[in-house]
Order: C-alpha cells, then sequence, then structure tokens
C-alpha cells in the first residue's frame, strides 16, 4: 500500500500572488523605464545623406556582436529643435550613450550638459561645439585643417594664377561653420597667396537661398573660376547652378562632405572634387569611446580623423569606396 | 466552524480586497503616463473612414493631414510623412488604396511591415512601394532607419500630378508584389520584391507615405491575403529577383546611370507634369523681370499700384501663409490646390487689408523652386505679442490651461507661458492618439503660424495657427501632486499602511502558531516515548512490589525483575537524552545530516537492537535548515517505530541527492504492518504534519511480515516566503491521498 501528501489550494496562495504583485508592480515600472540603457542613440545632422549613411556602417559595425542597439534617427532638414528633442528622448530613457552630429554651435549644449550629469556618454561628432571635454563627454571630429589644405592645394593644382574664387557655406553659428572658413583662408594664404577670395556666402543650409546667393554673385563678378562649398548643401546649390548655367569646366566646385547628388556630380564633372570626410571611421570610434567610457577605461577626449580628397581619378579605388560605403552588409 | 476559522477567513478576505484596492490605486496613478490610450486597432479586413471625416485609427508621424472629398491630403513637402495603422502582428496581408500626387517630385506610396515608426525620413522599419514621378518609376525598398532602395520599375508612362493612381501591395512571407494601375490611361505595371528569409520583415502595421510632395489617399482597404492573392500578382511580373539593394557608392552610381541618367542629380523640368499641377515653372522670362519685394517691405513700405514680386516659402495651407527671410504674410493664391507646405515659390500680386489683416493677393505663381518646409523660431509670448512675428511661423511652448472645440470641428487649446496666455487653434483633429496627453496642466510646444487675435473669452492676446497635430508636441505630462492623483497617493499610502499592519499582524499570529506547534509536537512525542516508558516502568515495579508484599518472589526472580526494571529505565534515559540532543540548536551543525540521524538512532538503541546502517548516493548539498530538522526528527521517528513495533534485524538510512530533490529512505526487515491511510496513528501523522510544512512527499509501503519502507522527498531549498509555509502550516493539516 502506499500513501502520499499533496499540497492543498487554499485562498492564501490568491493573497501570496496579489502581494507579490503589489510589490513587483513598481519594480516593474523601474524596470521599463530603464529600457534604454542597452539602446545607443545616434542623432546624425541630416539622417537621409550619405554623410551620415557612413556613420551609420561605422556605428554598426562597431556594435557587431554586442548585446546593445543603436537607435537612429535624426532631422531630415537639418532642424536643430528635433535634434534636441531626440536628445530630450535619450536623456529620459537613459540612454547607453548618445552620439550626435550637432546642427547648431550651441541650441544642444544644455541638453548635451544634462546628459553628461546622467553620467550617460556623450560624443559629439565631426565637428566641435563650445564644450570643453570631461568625463563623459568626447569628441571625434574632422581634421579642418587637413581638409581646407586639401582644397587650397588643389585649387593651386588646377586654378590659373590670381584667379578669383568664392566661398559657400556654413553660417558661423552652425557646429563647424567658423572653423572651416578660417581654415580654408589660412590654407589658401599658406598654398597660394595670390588667389583672390572674391565673396563669401554664409547661411543656413537652406539650398534654394544657395542657389539665388551663387547665381547673384556668378552675375556680379564674372572672373570667378572657382566655388569652395563648405557643406554638401551649398555643394549642391554650386553644381546645379553650374548645370543650370552650363558653367562645368569653366567654374571649378570644389565641396566639404560628400552627400549622393554632390558624388554623382563628380562623376559627371560637374564637381572638380569633394573633401570626403570618414564618417565610417568617426561613426566606429564613437561606439568604442561609449564603451569603453562604461567598462571605464581611458577615453581620448578629442579624436581627430582626416578627410580625403576625392576626385574622379579616385573616387572608384577601393579605398575610397570603402570610406564611402553606405550600407554595411546586405540586410 | 470555529471562530478562530472564521476570524481566519475575515482576514483573508480584507487582505484581498486591500491588495486589490491597492493595485488599483497604483495602476489609477501611473495609468496617464503610460500608453494605455492608443489608438483603436483595426482588424482586418478594414476600410477607411475618410468618407465619414473620421481618421482616428490612424496615427501621423510628420506631414501635415487634412481629409477633404473623401481623401486624407498631406499637405506638405517633408520627407518620410507617414500615417500608420494596424496591429503590429499583422503578417500575410494586402492593401489597396488610390492615391495622387498633388505636385510635382518627390514619390508617394504605401508601407507595409511597419514597426518601430516614428517622425523622420526612414524612421521606420518596414517596406515601402512607391510611385516616383522624377523617372516615371515604381519604386520598392527596405527601410531600417535607413533606406535600402531596390531596381527601380518603369510605370511605362509619364507619372502625373494630379492624377489618380491605383496601388495594390500584397506581403506574403517574404515576397512583397505590386500592381500600379493608371486609372485614366488604364496602363498596369508590376514589381516584386523577394527579400532574403533569414532577414525578411515578418509582421507589422500598414501606412501610407509621401516624400518631398503633398498627395493625397483614398479608399485605403486593408485584407488578409494568401498565396493565390502573390501569384495572382507574381504571374505578371517577368522575374521575381532578390533585392539588389545597392551598398557602396559606386553601387548606386551605376543603378542611376541604368535606370534615371536624365534626371540625376539634376532633372530637366517637364512642363507636361507642372502644367498639370497648375503651377508654373520658374523661368527668368516672366516674374523674374519684375523688382522683388520682401514681407516686411510689404508691412512698412507705401503701396504701389503695380504687382509686386515676393517670393517665399509656403507655410500654411490652411489658411495660405508665405514666409521669406524677413517674415510672413497671409497669402490667397489663384489656385489653392496646388501649393504645398514646403514649397519656394515667386508669387506675383497686390496687397489687401489693413494691419494685422495683411493679406497678399496673388494673380500668379511660379515655382516651386525647393521643397523643404521651413524650421520655425523659437520665440517668447512676449516677441510674440509685439506683433514682430505676425504671420511667420514659429514655435513657443505653454501649459494647458483649456480645450475646446469649435464647430467645425477645429481644437482651440489655451495655453499660458510668462504670465501670457494665447490659444493654439488647430484645423483639424483626425487622430485621438496623438492629442490624447493634451490634457489640461500639461506642458506642450506648438508649431504654426503667429497672430496677433485677442480673445475675450480665453483672455487670450495671440494665436497660433497649428497645421496639424504633429505641430504639437507634448513636453511634460500635468504635474502630478493635484486632484485625483494626490487622492490616489493617499488612498495607496493607507492601502500600504493597512497592509503592513495586516502582515505585522500575521506574522505574529504565525509566530504564536509555531510556538504552539512546537509545544503540541513535544507533548506528543513525550506521551509517546517518556510518558509511556515511565508508564511501563510503574507498572513493572508496581507488579514486583506485589509480588515482594505476597511473599511470591524468589531472590533470583527478583534480581531478574529488577533487571528488567533497570533496562526499562535506561532504555528511557538513552530515549530521553536523544530527544535532548536532536532538540538542541547545535544538533545540526556537528556534521552531515545522515551521520547525524545515524548517531542519533544509535542512541536510542541498545546493544541487542538491530543493526544502523547508513547509505549515501549522489553529491551532498546544502540543505535549508528546515528541510534538515524535519528530516532529522522524521528519521528519528521512525527509527523509534522500528525499535517498538517491528523486531527488525537491520534498518537502512539511505539517502540520496538529486539535482533539485533529496530523498531519505528509512527501511527494516521488521514483522511490518497493515496501513491504513484514513486512520493513521499518533505517530505518523506527526510524520505527515511535518512532512506538509517543508511540501515534502512521503511515501510510507508496508505489508505483514515484508518490513517497512518510509520515503521522504524534499526539495533541497525552501521556495517562497518561509512566512507562508508557518503560516500554512499553522492553518491544519494536508489531506492525505491514497
Amino acid at each position: 500500500m502506499r500513501a502520499g501528501i499533496s499540497q492543498s489550494r487554499t485562498p492564501i496562495n490568491l493573497l501570496r500572488w496579489a502581494l507579490f504583485g503589489f510589490i513587483l508592480a513598481p519594480l516593474l515600472a523601474g524596470c521599463q523605464a530603464g529600457s534604454g540603457r542597452r539602446e545607443i542613440v545616434a542623432i546624425p545632422l541630416f539622417s537621409t545623406e550619405n554623410l551620415s549613411s557612413c556613420e551609420h556602417v561605422g556605428m554598426d559595425e562597431a556594435l557587431a556582436g554586442k548585446d546593445l542597439h543603436l537607435a537612429w534617427n535624426g532631422p531630415p532638414d537639418g532642424n536643430a529643435q528635433r535634434q534636441i528633442d531626440l536628445l530630450n528622448d535619450a536623456v529620459s530613457k537613459h540612454a547607453y550613450g548618445i552620439a550626435i552630429n550637432a546642427r547648431s554651435l550651441y541650441a544642444a549644449n544644455g541638453v548635451i550638459r544634462e546628459a553628461i550629469s546622467h553620467q550617460i556618454p556623450v560624443v559629439v561628432l565631426l565637428h566641435r561645439l563650445p564644450l570643453t571635454p570631461e568625463e563623459h563627454l568626447s569628441f571625434v571630429l574632422e581634421n579642418t585643417q587637413t581638409g581646407a589644405m586639401l582644397v587650397a592645394r588643389r585649387l593651386k593644382q588646377i586654378l590659373p594664377a590670381g584667379a578669383d574664387v568664392l566661398l559657400v557655406g556654413l553660417d558661423s553659428l552652425s557646429a563647424g561653420g567658423e572653423d572651416r572658413f578660417t581654415a580654408v583662408e589660412q590654407a589658401l594664404r599658406q598654398t597660394d597667396p595670390a588667389i583672390h577670395i572674391a565673396n563669401r556666402i554664409a547661411g543656413p543650409p537652406a539650398i534654394s537661398a544657395f542657389e539665388s546667393a551663387i547665381t547673384d554673385a556668378l552675375a556680379q563678378q564674372p572672373g570667378i573660376r572657382a566655388i569652395i562649398a563648405l557643406d554638401s548643401h551649398a555643394g549642391y546649390a554650386a553644381a546645379s547652378v553650374i548645370h543650370d548655367t552650363n558653367a562645368q569646366g569653366r567654374i571649378r566646385i570644389l565641396a566639404f562632405d560628400q552627400n549622393t547628388e554632390v558624388l554623382a556630380s563628380l562623376r559627371q564633372g560637374g564637381v572638380d572634387s569633394v573633401v570626403v570626410q570618414n564618417m565610417r571611421e568617426i561613426g566606429h570610434i564613437a561606439i568604442s569611446n561609449m564603451i569603453r567610457d562604461h567598462n571605464h577605461q581611458p577615453v581620448a577626449a578629442v579624436t581627430y580623423v582626416e578627410p580625403q580628397l576625392v576626385t574622379r581619378d579616385n573616387i572608384d579605388t577601393e579605398a575610397v569606396q570603402q570610406i564611402l560605403l553606405m550600407n554595411w552588409v546586405q540586410p | 466552524m470555529t471562530g478562530t476559522t472564521r476570524t481566519s477567513r475575515k482576514w483573508q478576505a480584507f487582505s484581498v480586497v486591500l491588495v486589490l484596492v491597492a493595485a488599483v490605486a497604483v495602476a489609477c496613478f501611473f495609468a496617464p503616463f503610460s500608453g494605455i490610450a492608443t489608438p483603436r486597432l483595426p482588424r482586418l479586413p478594414y476600410h477607411d473612414s475618410f468618407a465619414a471625416h473620421s481618421a482616428q485609427e490612424w496615427t501621423p508621424l510628420g506631414g501635415s493631414w487634412r481629409i477633404q472629398n473623401d481623401a486624407v491630403i498631406n499637405w506638405s513637402d517633408a520627407q518620410g510623412s507617414k500615417l500608420i495603422t494596424g496591429s503590429p502582428d499583422w503578417s500575410a496581408y494586402q492593401v489597396t488604396s488610390d492615391l495622387r500626387l498633388l505636385a510635382h517630385g518627390g514619390d508617394i506610396g504605401l508601407i507595409v511591415r511597419v514597426s518601430q515608426a516614428e517622425v523622420g525620413t526612414d524612421a521606420y522599419k518596414g517596406y515601402y512601394v512607391g510611385l516616383r514621378s522624377s523617372d516615371s518609376s515604381i519604386v520598392m525598398g527596405r527601410a531600417d532607419h535607413s533606406w535600402l532602395t531596390d531596381r527601380p520599375v518603369s510605370m511605362g508612362e509619364q507619372i502625373q500630378s494630379g492624377r489618380w493612381y491605383r496601388l495594390h501591395v500584397v506581403a506574403v512571407g517574404c515576397t512583397i508584389a505590386v500592381e500600379a494601375i493608371d486609372t485614366v490611361s488604364g496602363v498596369h505595371g508590376y514589381s516584386a520584391l523577394r527579400d532574403d528569409p533569414r532577414h525578411c520583415i515578418a509582421k507589422g502595421q500598414s501606412g501610407l507615405r509621401s516624400t518631398d510632395t503633398s498627395s493625397a489617399w483614398k479608399n485605403v482597404e486593408i485584407r488578409s491575403a494568401t498565396e493565390a492573392d502573390l501569384n495572382q500578382l507574381l504571374a505578371n511580373v517577368p522575374e521575381v529577383l532578390h533585392p539588389d539593394f545597392p551598398i557602396r557608392e559606386d553601387d548606386f552610381a551605376r543603378m542611376r546611370a541604368r535606370y534615371f541618367p536624365k534626371t540625376y542629380p539634376f532633372a530637366q523640368r517637364n512642363p507636361a507634369i507642372e502644367g498639370a499641377s497648375g503651377i508654373h515653372p520658374a523661368s527668368n522670362a516672366s516674374l523674374q523681370a519684375i523688382p522683388l519685394t520682401t514681407a516686411l517691405a510689404l508691412r512698412t513700405e507705401p503701396r504701389t499700384v503695380q504687382e509686386v514680386r515676393l517670393r517665399g516659402v509656403i507655410t500654411s495651407i490652411s489658411p495660405f501663409y508665405i514666409q521669406d527671410a524677413t517674415g510672413g504674410v497671409q497669402l490667397i493664391p489663384p489656385d489653392p490646390g496646388t501649393l504645398c507646405i514646403g514649397d519656394e515659390v515667386d508669387v506675383l500680386g497686390r496687397l489687401a487689408g489693413e494691419g494685422r489683416g495683411l493679406i497678399f493677393v496673388a494673380s500668379k505663381v511660379e515655382g516651386p523652386t525647393d521643397r523643404l518646409p521651413l524650421n520655425p523660431l523659437s520665440i517668447t509670448p512676449a516677441q510674440a505679442v509685439s506683433g514682430a512675428y505676425e504671420g511667420t511661423l514659429v514655435e513657443l511652448a505653454g501649459q494647458v490651461l483649456s480645450t475646446s472645440h469649435l464647430p467645425d470641428g477645429a481644437t482651440v487649446l489655451t495655453l499660458n507661458a510668462d504670465s501670457q496666455n494665447f490659444d493654439a487653434l488647430l484645423q483639424s483633429d483626425l487622430f485621438s492618439s496623438s492629442n490624447h496627453h493634451w490634457q489640461v496642466g500639461s506642458t506642450i510646444r506648438v508649431r504654426g503660424i503667429c497672430t496677433i487675435a485677442p480673445n475675450q473669452a480665453t483672455g487670450s492676446s495671440f494665436a497660433i495657427l497649428v497645421q496639424s497635430n504633429s505641430d504639437v508636441t507634448v513636453l511634460a505630462g500635468p504635474s502630478w501632486l493635484v486632484g485625483w492623483r494626490l487622492l490616489c497617493l493617499v488612498l495607496a499610502g493607507l492601502m500600504g499602511s493597512g497592509l503592513a499592519v495586516y502582515l505585522f499582524m500575521q506574522f505574529r499570529r504565525s509566530k504564536a502558531a509555531a510556538i504552539s506547534d512546537e509545544r503540541e509536537r513535544l507533548s506528543h512525542e513525550m506521551h509517546d516515548t517518556l510518558a509511556q516508558s515511565f508508564a511501563g516502568v510503574s507498572y513493572h515495579l508496581q507488579g514486583l512490589r506485589k509480588l515482594v508484599r505476597l511473599g511470591e518472589a524468589s531472590p533470583d526472580s527478583l534480581i531478574g525483575e529488577l533487571d528488567v526494571a533497570y533496562e526499562m529505565v535506561a532504555g528511557t534515559h538513552r530515549e530521553a537524552s536523544a530527544m535532548i540532543a536532536a532538540l538542541h540548536p547545535s544538533a545540526h551543525k556537528d556534521g552531515d545530516l545522515l551521520t547525524l540521524i545515524q548517531r542519533a538512532a544509535s542512541n536510542l538503541l541498545d546493544k541487542h537492537g538491530p543493526e544502523i546502517r547508513a547509505h549515501r548516493n549522489g553529491d551532498p548539498r546544502p540543505l535549508s535548515p528546515a528541510i534538515a530538522d524535519v528530516l532529522f526528527r522524521v528519521a528519528l521517528e521512525a527509527v523509534a517505530n522500528v525499535l517498538r513495533h517491528s523486531q527488525a534485524t537491520v534498518v537502512d538510512l539511505t539517502m540520496t541527492f538529486a539535482s533539485n530533490e533529496v530523498t531519505l529512505i528509512i527501511q527494516d526487515n521488521g514483522v511490518g504492518f497493515s496501513l491504513d491511510p484514513l486512520n493513521l496513528g499518533f505517530g505518523l501523522q506527526t510524520t505527515q504534519k511535518r512532512c506538509s510544512s517543508i511540501r515534502a512527499r512521503l511515501e510510507i509501503e508496508s505489508s505483514s511480515g515484508h518490513g517497512t519502507r518510509l520515503s521522504v522527498t524534499a526539495r533541497h531549498q525552501m521556495h517562497g516566503f518561509s512566512f507562508f509555509h508557518r503560516f500554512r502550516s499553522a492553518h491544519g493539516p494536508n489531506p492525505l491521498r491514497k
């Protein structure tokens, strides 16, 4: 004969689970609030441009095999307020880290400081901001001097002595605007003092405004032989004007920063050369900085990444194509 | 039913109610901050309600959406404007919609299998299928917060603005197929994409999407799809290939060269397209000869009889506003249906009205030359009320004082910031999902056209003409410590306090019950062992006394009887010593449990008792004190029974450690007994009760002449709160199962 003991199902079980629920509910709510802790928020300047795609590739590569998720989103139109909204969201969900290519020199700095105060690693990309590197804040920047020198040497190579050039692009309130203006002017003085900057057009990245200004400048100063476009929108506007006025060959365009249209125009001969930023490398370093920060390893306060001058002669080389890689792998 | 049981039941009922009320209070408190108020999820099959002027089940992400003439229209050139609906679990389904480009350029289409959608150009995961006007192609691709475009397929004719097309998209498995029909010419176009099964997006919502153009959709119908539906479309596709997503710049270059060499990066304007839209293409010959004026000059300089030219970006379409670098002004275009937000145009016309009612009445519109919506200026209420930003696209934040609705369906949000009240007038209120957070007390940011508009009813001095729900951003919910939320906090606090008091009382009760239990157990054991032994000694001595008094005892028999009495007293002494040793707190710390049991069992036996043999199987694991205590006492009880009743010569103690439980077996080769589960002896009842207190499984096998086997199986560690086990054991034994 065999006998056994069974467990009873008393109302106490109900009480027990109800009590568990009561105690665990706030804890679960806390877990929900902390769901951003494995998420890296990347806020590009223009979410859809080649410049940003390359950055995305570099970040994806750095995140391969790691238990981290990349939340990638930015304003299509370089809206500084939208960048601030995305930054605020990242801070409120306590992201693992934030990488931002800021539109405005000043607008996002308050939120960046707030993120740092919450121990969220922030990496500022491409253009410096008026913030001092500190714990949880690092910079991965273009080497502006190198880029400017590449342009100056190219101009000396392709222009006749004493030619007039037009400088078009970022305004002084855009991140990187003042730096590029200054660096290009200095590089031109050093490389070929005879080159004359006939006009400077600065403004926010509105293509049509650039087009109008360039058209007016070219009409007023027909001696202009080259346009130095300090950002991709200015580059597109310059290429558009040169295309519309059939001025290819007569007026050379040297543009900073890659986008698909400018590169297409380069292939067609509308643009002479492009200072391509190695955003793939910049994105990779940004992620590495965040991970090192979380692992309490030393992080370089400022890392400079060298740009490269791309012309029709070298655009199809493997080295350039690897920099311009727009998707890491086939999905 | 006893009084104690009734009280216990009342306490249980009270505690359950208490916990439930507290849980409701907590849920109530957190409800406004969760996503409870989500749009109504449609079920398949679904047909839109645009004809009934409703879009409640849709969520806008960017754009400026209205319903006109049974169609939902995005009046914005913003890139990647989306309207999302459906369930995230939709997998095999088909979407059919009529759609129309309202401006030239850009593309318009449908998105399927959508997840992780947010405001942004490619800020979603899913597949896009659309019509692109620049190369008159059907474009398909995959987005995952970046865009992978597949080979475009020519529509076979010029895709024209203002013409209705019908798009039918079927998504089954990893294949997405599309049929596009020109509803005027009847031309059909087909395309399909077969994604890699290892990575394809299996399920998601559905939606509408446009880029760089205003556009309209109507008759949106979503229903489930089968392989047959898919095959019907695939029959018209020459070859279904895996997508050729370009991943390098030179891949893009080859794709451009092959598919649209004449339109990229700078397309020649096509008068056929632009003529259809009603807007005249920009040219150097027509308006360019007329001097350009500015919005500021329109306000500040004397009016002329001649028409003037103004170049600016359309910032609002209801009413129309145009803005240049100096400010904005209301516009009446000659053909209102052709402009959308973001169009940069040249307008020729004259001023009408005075002061705040200044309106630019246009006779001709040229453009657009660009299609990118302006970014608003962030201003303060003081700046807004100064009039310097009249007609300008601005954004500013404030706290919601009240919400109301006008008879035409517009929503009025009265806001306050910096001691200024102002109204935000939202023309359409189509989407319940995006406005449920506009509660009184919330802090929101609104984007729209600033205009001085005193309102005595609300005390507002100016108004913001908001174009779309997407232009309202909730920055913070209402303050926590107000009204009902404070009540919830107090209620939750009371419930929590009550719960704490209840738990404390239950703890005290369970502690008292445990002490009472232990006393009861000790009394039972003393009754079973010491009391009976002493009674036996007493009876024996009484018999001996009787023999001596009657003079019937010889010296030899007396000595024999005294020896028996001595053995009985010695046995009782050993039994008492074993009990005391077992009760001492240090008993379990001196060695492993099996050795302790063996040592204590040996103490119970005399030199003629059965042989005790111990066996250990498996790797010994640490046992919780409660389990070790129960196993120890059960083993001693069993050995004591063997000694008293079994006449066994061998007792085997076997302890087996499995991965998550331990089994102790006490087996003898004695006479056994007949076990009646419904009428257990006092000792077995005690054993059973002990086992139930640690949720151990007790098994007893015995029959006459074949010995007895007692097995106890328990987990290594107690799970859950010991409070509950103590509490359970204090509320009666478990029933015995046959």
